[in-house]
């Protein structure tokens, strides 16, 4: 079998060839008398009418349903945000830390601390008291 | 003249005369539909687009300005339907079955050689067209069956006249490429009985 060489094929050949197989692809095509007869049913049926309706009904459909996501997402954040003020009650502090310590001011006063304060008399007795392995206790 | 013969059927069709718009029809349905069908090459599929194409036309015609031409008008609701069509199917590529009968149509009027070496073009090429993007091939469509000019077919596309160019150059230089891998490959025996 031989084989033809390469050639350049120039613009009127392509002119040519493209245009001849679209012709030959379309010749003598013709829409069906069927054609005009749906699309002239469709003109005087008032279809128009229909479609509106449907878009309409379609337009609502989603705008119902913007407002669900909407009312769902306030529901959401409302209960968000509740959560963070402790609306469940008094009960939920009390599992919940402080974020802000207590302060206690102590008066300048000598021989009235409070019994909580810890003095130097104090820290030394502690020091002493070396308890046993595995029975370490806070100071009473 | 022409122009304004649609001029004066459009303007009765938009006082709602039928039969004008069925002149109409008559007028710009066969373009319409082969247009359609050298896109989708599917003719159940052009024959709906030339449907739809019609009846949007028919609703839209308000819009349309009596000194407009209507071909590329239609052309652009068609082409727009034929996308949708095309991006709905293309995924399953169904060859007709007529693009058989080639031979047999163009073998009644040219030399049996003429014959076949046009109808392997064609084969080729049509193959050919069938692998290139949506818009080069609607492009080249408008150019070389619609016969559209440039301006026309941007208006068509809805693009700028430099994208229309653009896109018939790629188009035209894959086209070439086919043609000349053709002619390499075709045996000589092809040509000469």
């Amino acid at each position: 079998m031989m084989w033809r060489r390469a050639r350049r094929v120039s613009d009127d050949e392509l002119d040519w060839a493209i245009r001849s197989t679209l012709r030959a692809e379309t010749e003598g095509l013709e829409p069906s008398p069927q054609v005009w007869a749906r699309v002239r049913a469709r003109i005087a049926d008032g279809r128009p009418d229909q479609e509106r309706q449907a878009r309409a009904v379609l337009w609502h459909a989603r705008l119902a349903n913007a407002i669900q996501g909407a009312v769902l997402a306030m529901l959401v954040l409302g209960f968000g945000l509740g959560l963070s003020r402790g609306f469940l009650g008094p009960d939920w502090h009390q599992t919940t830390a402080h974020s802000v310590p207590t302060v206690t001011y102590v008066s300048k006063s000598a021989g009235r601390y409070p019994k909580d304060v810890l003095n130097a008399k104090r820290l030394m007795q502690i020091d002493k008291q070396k308890p046993a392995p595995g029975a370490w206790r806070l100071p009473q | 003249m022409a122009e304004s013969a649609d001029a004066a059927l459009i303007s009765q069709a938009q006082s709602g005369d039928v039969a004008a718009f069925e002149a109409l029809y008559k007028k710009y349905s066969t373009m319409v539909f082969r247009t359609a069908y050298a896109i989708l090459r599917d003719r159940y599929a052009a024959e709906e687009v030339t449907q739809e194409c019609f009846v949007r036309a028919y609703r839209g015609l308000a819009r349309v300005q009596a000194c407009d031409s209507l071909g590329p008008w239609l052309h652009r609701i068609a082409v727009n339907l034929s996308y949708n069509w095309w991006r709905q199917t293309h995924r399953y590529r169904l060859l007709p079955l007529d693009s058989l009968t080639v031979l047999e149509h163009s073998a009644r009027t040219e030399s049996p050689q003429a014959a076949l070496y046009r109808a392997e073009v064609n084969d080729a090429l049509a193959q050919a067209l069938d692998t290139l993007g949506f818009d080069q091939k609607v492009a080249l469509i408008l150019f070389y069956l619609g016969g559209f000019s440039l301006e026309e077919i941007a208006y068509i596309l809805d693009c700028p006249v430099g994208t229309v160019k653009s896109r018939l150059h790629y188009g035209r230089s894959k086209l070439r490429r086919t043609l000349e891998q053709m002619q390499r490959t075709l045996p000589e025996v092809a040509y000469e009985f």
